[in-house]
C-alpha cells in the first residue's frame, strides 16, 4: 500500500501505570517490511508494550522511532498520522457506529484534505481483502460477529494506508477457520510492504506467517529468533509459558503441544 | 385540553435545545453539565445586551450572542474542565456548579436582579379552530426544529459529527484513529453554547429576562435528557416533548407552582421502570 517499508524501534523503553514499570528497558527492532511476533506468557507486558508503541501509554524513559523519525513525544493521533496503524485486542471498533462509518473514520482523520474518490478507492481495497464485511455497510459494528468485528478492526487500521501495523491478538476469540484466514490476511498485507508487529496467543499459527519472533517475559526481552526456529529453541520452550513451566506435569503437556506443530 | 397539548409541545421543543446540548457534552465528556441553566441565562443576557444597548434587532442580536456564548464556553472548557479532565465525573459536575454560580453572579453584578424585556414588537396571536398560537410560539417551533435538523445533519453527515460520536463511543480508540480530542471537545462546547443561547433568547421573547430564567428550566432539562437516555441527543428531544406536555397538561389539574415537581415525578417513574432511560437501550456496550 505504501512504499518504501519502514522499521519500528524501541530504545531502552520503560513504561507502566502509575509508579510501577511493567516493561523494563526494552530494546526492540521490528525490521522494515517483515512480520515480527512478540510472544510470552500471560502478564509478560505484551499489551503494555503495544500501548506504549501506539502512544496510549507514555514511556517513563527511552525513545521510540519509525525509521529515522522519533515519535516518543507524539500523542496517538499524531502517531497515526505518521503511519502507525494499531488494532487493539478488545474494543477495536466503534460499536454504535455503522460498518461504513467505522471505515470512513479510519480514513478521514489521517487523510484530512483528500476527496471522496480517494476514500472510495481505499474502501474498495479493504473490502476486497475482507468481503465478509462488505455485505452490511449500514449495520452497527457492535452487531457483527466476533470474526467480522476483528476483520472490520483490521480494515479500519488498513484503510489509512499505514506503513507499520500493530496487532494486539488479531485472532483472539476466533474460530480456528477464522484464525487461519485472519493471519493469511495479515501476511497478504505484509506482502504489500507494511511492517507488522504482532502479539499472538496462538504462537504456532503466528510463527507460520512471521519472519522474526521475540520472547517477552517479566517485562523484559529475553531474545530474538528467526520465526521458524522460535518454537524449537530449548530456551524458548523452557521459559515460554512462565509460571506453568515450573510445574513439572504441565510443562510436559506444553512441550508436547509445541512439538506437535 | 388541546390548547394545553399545543402549549406543551411548544415548551417541550424549547426544553429540547438545552437537553440536546446536555446530552452532547455528557456523551463526549462523560459528565453532567450543571451550568446548562446558567448558560441559558447568559445567552439571554448577551442577546439583551446586543439588542437594547447596541440597538440591533433581535434577529441580528441572537446569532451574535450565540457566537459569543460559544466562545465563552470554549474558554471555560480550556480554562477549567480541561485542567481537571482526569478527575472523576462527580468532581467535574461540581466544577460545573461552580461555573454556574460564577456566570449567574457576574450577570447580577452587571445587570442587577431587575426584570428586563427584549426590545421587540408585540403582535396579536394567530388563531385556528379555537387554538391560539402566538408569534413567539411560532418562532420557537421554527427555530427549534431548524436547530435540531442542523444538529442531526452535523452528527450524522459531517466529519465533526463522526468525531463526536466516535469519542462518545470509545475515546481511546478515537485517538488511535487520528481524532484530535481537544479540538472535537471545543466544537462540542461551541454547539452547546449556540443551542443554549437560542433557548435563552426564545424564553426571553416569550417572557422576561432575569438572572434565573435558565436555572428555572434546569430540572426540566435534566429530566428530559435523562428520560431520553442521557448521552443520546435524539432521545433527549423525545424526553423534552414528554416533559413539556406533562408540565402543561398537569397545569389543568394542579397549580403551576408544582410544575418542576411534576418533572421530578415523571423522571422518578421513568427511572423506576427503565433505569437506562426510554431510548437508552440502543447503546451497545459489550
Amino acid at each position: 500500500m505504501t512504499a518504501p517499508s519502514r522499521s519500528l524501534r524501541m530504545l531502552d523503553v520503560s513504561a507502566g501505570y502509575g509508579a510501577t514499570d511493567i516493561i523494563h528497558t526494552v530494546n526492540l527492532t521490528a525490521s522494515a517490511g517483515l512480520i515480527t511476533t512478540i510472544a510470552g506468557p500471560n502478564g509478560a507486558g505484551k499489551s503494555t508494550l503495544m500501548k506504549t508503541l501506539a502512544g496510549l501509554l507514555r514511556p517513563r524513559q527511552g525513545s521510540i522511532w519509525i525509521g529515522e523519525q522519533e515519535i516518543t513525544a507524539l500523542p496517538p493521533p499524531r502517531r497515526a498520522a505518521a503511519g502507525l496503524g494499531y488494532v487493539p485486542q478488545e474494543r477495536n471498533v466503534f460499536r454504535n457506529l455503522s460498518v461504513d462509518e467505522n471505515l470512513r473514520i479510519g480514513f478521514e482523520f489521517i487523510h484530512r484534505s483528500s476527496g471522496g474518490g480517494e476514500f472510495a478507492a481505499a474502501r474498495g481495497r479493504v473490502l476486497d481483502l475482507f468481503p465478509d464485511i462488505a455485505a452490511r455497510p449500514k449495520a452497527l459494528a457492535g452487531t457483527l460477529s466476533g470474526g467480522q468485528r476483528q476483520m472490520l478492526a483490521l480494515g479500519c487500521a488498513l484503510i489509512a494506508g499505514p506503513s507499520i501495523l500493530l496487532l494486539d491478538e488479531p485472532s483472539a476469540g476466533l474460530s480456528p477457520l477464522y484464525v487461519t484466514s485472519m493471519l493469511d490476511a495479515v501476511a497478504a498485507v505484509n506482502l504489500s510492504g507494511v511492517t507488522v508487529v504482532m502479539i499472538e496467543q496462538n504462537v504456532i499459527e503466528a510463527v507460520r506467517i512471521s519472519h522474526e519472533a521475540v520472547l517477552l517475559a517479566g517485562g523484559e526481552i529475553k531474545g530474538r529468533w528467526p520465526a521458524n526456529e522460535f518454537l524449537s529453541d530449548p530456551h524458548v520452550r523452557s521459559s515460554f509459558l512462565g509460571g506453568i513451566a515450573s510445574k513439572p506435569g504441565l510443562r510436559e503437556a506444553v512441550s508436547n503441544d509445541a512439538s506437535a506443530a | 385540553m388541546m390548547q394545553a397539548l399545543l402549549n406543551g409541545l411548544v415548551s417541550g421543543l424549547l426544553i429540547a435545545l438545552p437537553a440536546i446540548a446536555l446530552s452532547l457534552t455528557y456523551g463526549i465528556l462523560n459528565f453532567a453539565n450543571f451550568s446548562i441553566g446558567a448558560m441559558i441565562t447568559t445567552g439571554a443576557y448577551l442577546a439583551y445586551l446586543v439588542n437594547t444597548t447596541l440597538g440591533a434587532p433581535i434577529l441580528v442580536a441572537a446569532p451574535i450572542a450565540a457566537v459569543l456564548l460559544a466562545l465563552i464556553a470554549i474558554v471555560i472548557q480550556r480554562g477549567i474542565y480541561r485542567q481537571i479532565r482526569n478527575a472523576d465525573h462527580i468532581t467535574l459536575l461540581v466544577a460545573s456548579m461552580g461555573v454556574a454560580f460564577v456566570l449567574e453572579n457576574v450577570i447580577r453584578f452587571f445587570f442587577g436582579a431587575d426584570v428586563r424585556t427584549l426590545d421587540v414588537a408585540v403582535a396579536r396571536p394567530l388563531s385556528w379552530n379555537g387554538l391560539r398560537l402566538n408569534h413567539e410560539q411560532l418562532l420557537i417551533v421554527t427555530v427549534t426544529l431548524s436547530a435540531m435538523a442542523l444538529v442531526a445533519i452535523v452528527l450524522k453527515r459531517t466529519r465533526l459529527g463522526r468525531a463526536m460520536r466516535a469519542i462518545s463511543d470509545d475515546p481511546e480508540l478515537a485517538e488511535v484513529r487520528g481524532i484530535e480530542r481537544a479540538r472535537t471537545v471545543d466544537w462540542t462546547w461551541a454547539i452547546s453554547g449556540v443551542l443554549t443561547t437560542l433557548a435563552g433568547v426564545l424564553i426571553a421573547l416569550d417572557g422576561i429576562v432575569d438572572p434565573l430564567i435558565g436555572t428555572n428550566y434546569l430540572v426540566s432539562v435534566f429530566a428530559a435528557a435523562v428520560i431520553g437516555g442521557i448521552g443520546n441527543p435524539f432521545g433527549a428531544v423525545a424526553g423534552a416533548l414528554i416533559i413539556g406536555i406533562v408540565e402543561e397538561t398537569s397545569a389543568l389539574a394542579v397549580s403551576t407552582t408544582y410544575r418542576q415537581g411534576i418533572s421530578f415525578v415523571v423522571l422518578a417513574l421513568v427511572l423506576l421502570l427503565r433505569p437506562q432511560g426510554l431510548f437508552g437501550f440502543a447503546r451497545i456496550k459489550r
